[in-house]
């Protein structure tokens, strides 16, 4: 796997254009101004974000604007690695250095020579590991396992982590310098839910991208499934949306992607209150059931507010309540209502 | 809800007052401006952000947003799509058009709840989309993203700002009285960008 790391980020083949970057949403327009101040200077960045969001995209960038663009990009996902495998993975190893060592390996840094490193799940790394981590930026210079003397390197460093590593730090499963060294620039990669005007372009720019891939149809989204899409949280952020798009358009045989084809979960999120359904579904970190039971009083609410124009007292009856406890529970739930009156 | 003898809520002047005292060209992270031509509506948001520590600048009419945006620069604004002379989308047009106002986010707070708007809202570049009626907590929620979002940028770039300024700029940040965004302009140029 590290030498398919390495090929995919030496060929030319960096995926044209950044896709985690493509948007017009105010917070996506200045990061993309900062990536290109943040790549010209050497300094560590230290990228967060929730999973899929793109942080190896920015990474890219940032090493596709410096001055080591034309040398190595090296990404390394440091939870994919076994632990007891990532100290010589990344710092190379001399012969015999380990029962099976049976040649010396220059390890990852060492492949990034004149380029940029991307450590990706840094949070992941074992402490052990943090500490000569922080050796080779103090000194840069790195130790292969079994060697004597250490090796020159010069790497740029980027890492990214979609832990809150300040926590891990105080809960001391990060190291507090270490977090400081890496965190020069920290840059904030938004999740999709906050910039959601940006999934109509990335909807187009993904299928049009599959389009050439597959070199023969146009496909299109229908505006209800759109609205839709609009609506969804996206927790899986823009690597979802991608995922999503690719199986609908595998697996469909109309040109057009239409609001039934969305999986359930994404067409229960449009709602004509614009709120989402609560889903019962329930896993390992449990639910606040009276915060579902509020949503769902919340938008029968507001459904029924919708249908009687604003009228509390038909509001109430439709809903079967006394306006007295049709009023009490408005102010609980905290609807704006059309006319502004709470 | 009362309306004052000229339609508009009383807190407007006062806060326009405020905001003249103290020209911002960067965004003050705790001021939203709240753009609707109903009076009620401006009030509940205003009080709603209030409550939340936000601080709510209003606004009467698109025309009405643009003036006080030459002198106030909010986090976010909310703005509703149907108002007359003006509506919400050639509000959007004319802030998105212009560079100093461009990069504010637009939290489209309406009743029109058409895949239509949406679109056209996302092509001019807002934020978010919120259909009335909203509840209060999914409208903070939204705003309190985009504010958030703001202030990790100010953070990035703060920590940039940093790195690349020059040592000798120095004691021009220390001047006093001087607007914060001209010291930037200046040691931007000295940088050479």
């Amino acid at each position: 796997m590290t030498a398919a790391s390495i090929e995919s980020a030496e060929g030319a083949g960096l995926p044209g254009a950044p896709i985690g970057l493509i948007g017009n949403h105010p917070s996506i327009v200045r990061l993309r101004e900062l990536i290109g101040r943040v790549a010209a200077t050497d300094s560590t960045v230290l990228i967060g974000g929730e999973s899929g969001v793109g942080k190896e995209v920015v990474a890219r960038a940032i090493h596709a604007g410096s001055p080591r663009a034309s040398k190595p990009f090296v990404p390394v996902n440091c939870a994919a690695i076994p632990h007891e495998m990532l100290e010589s993975e990344m710092f190379g190893h001399e012969r015999g250095a380990f029962t099976g060592a049976v040649a010396p390996r220059q390890g990852l840094f060492g492949a990034a020579h004149g380029g940029t490193i991307f450590l990706d799940e840094v949070g992941e790394m074992p402490l052990a590991l943090q500490a000569k981590l922080l050796r080779v930026l103090e000194d840069r210079e790195v130790r292969p396992l079994g060697a004597n003397r250490g090796v020159r390197v010069d790497v740029r460093v980027t890492a990214a982590s979609n832990r809150d590593l300040a926590r891990a730090v105080r809960e001391k499963t990060f190291r507090e310098d270490l977090f400081y060294r890496l965190q020069v620039v920290p840059i904030t990669v938004p999740s999709l839910r906050e910039r959601r005007s940006d999934i109509p372009m990335l909807v187009e720019y993904f299928l049009e991208r599959l389009r050439t891939r597959q070199g023969r149809r146009n496909w299109s989204v229908t505006e209800e499934a759109m609205a839709s899409l609009w609506a969804y949280d996206w927790p899986g952020n823009v690597r979802e949306l991608e995922n999503l798009l690719e199986r609908l358009t595998v697996l469909s045989d109309r040109d057009e992607i239409d609001v039934e084809q969305l999986p359930e979960v994404i067409r229960a999120g449009i709602h004509p209150a614009g709120d989402s359904r609560p889903s019962v579904a329930l896993d390992e970190r449990g639910v606040d059931l009276s915060a579902v039971i509020r949503n769902l009083e919340g938008r029968y609410i507001n459904e029924a507010l919708k249908r009687t124009g604003g009228n509390k007292q038909a509001a109430a009856r439709l809903l079967g309540l006394k306006r007295t406890t049709f009023s009490a529970k408005l102010r609980r739930c905290g609807v704006i209502a059309m006319d502004g009156r709470a | 809800m009362r309306r004052n003898s000229d339609g508009r809520a009383g807190v407007t002047v006062k806060t326009l007052a405020a905001a003249r005292r103290k020209p911002l060209t960067r965004p003050a992270v705790r001021r939203v401006m709240v753009v609707d031509d109903d009076p009620d509506v401006r009030k509940v948001l205003a009080l709603l952000l209030k409550s939340s520590g936000l601080n709510a600048i209003e606004a009467s009419s698109g025309a009405h947003c643009l003036k006080l945006l030459a002198s106030t620069r909010p986090a976010v604004i909310l703005l509703d799509l149907m108002m007359p002379e003006m509506d919400g989308f050639e509000v959007c047009q004319a802030l998105k058009r212009d560079p100093t106002t461009a990069e504010i986010p637009i939290i489209v707070v309406t009743a029109r709840d058409d895949s239509l708007s949406r679109m056209r809202a996302a092509r001019l570049g807002v934020s978010d989309f919120l259909v009335k009626p909203v509840s209060k907590e999914r409208l903070l929620n939204r705003v309190r993203a985009q504010i958030e979002l703001l202030e990790t940028m100010n953070r990035t770039q703060a920590a940039i700002d940093r790195l690349t300024a020059a040592p000798q700029v120095s004691p021009l940040v220390k001047e006093r009285g001087r607007p914060r965004a001209r010291v930037q302009r200046a040691r931007g140029s000295l940088q050479g960008g």
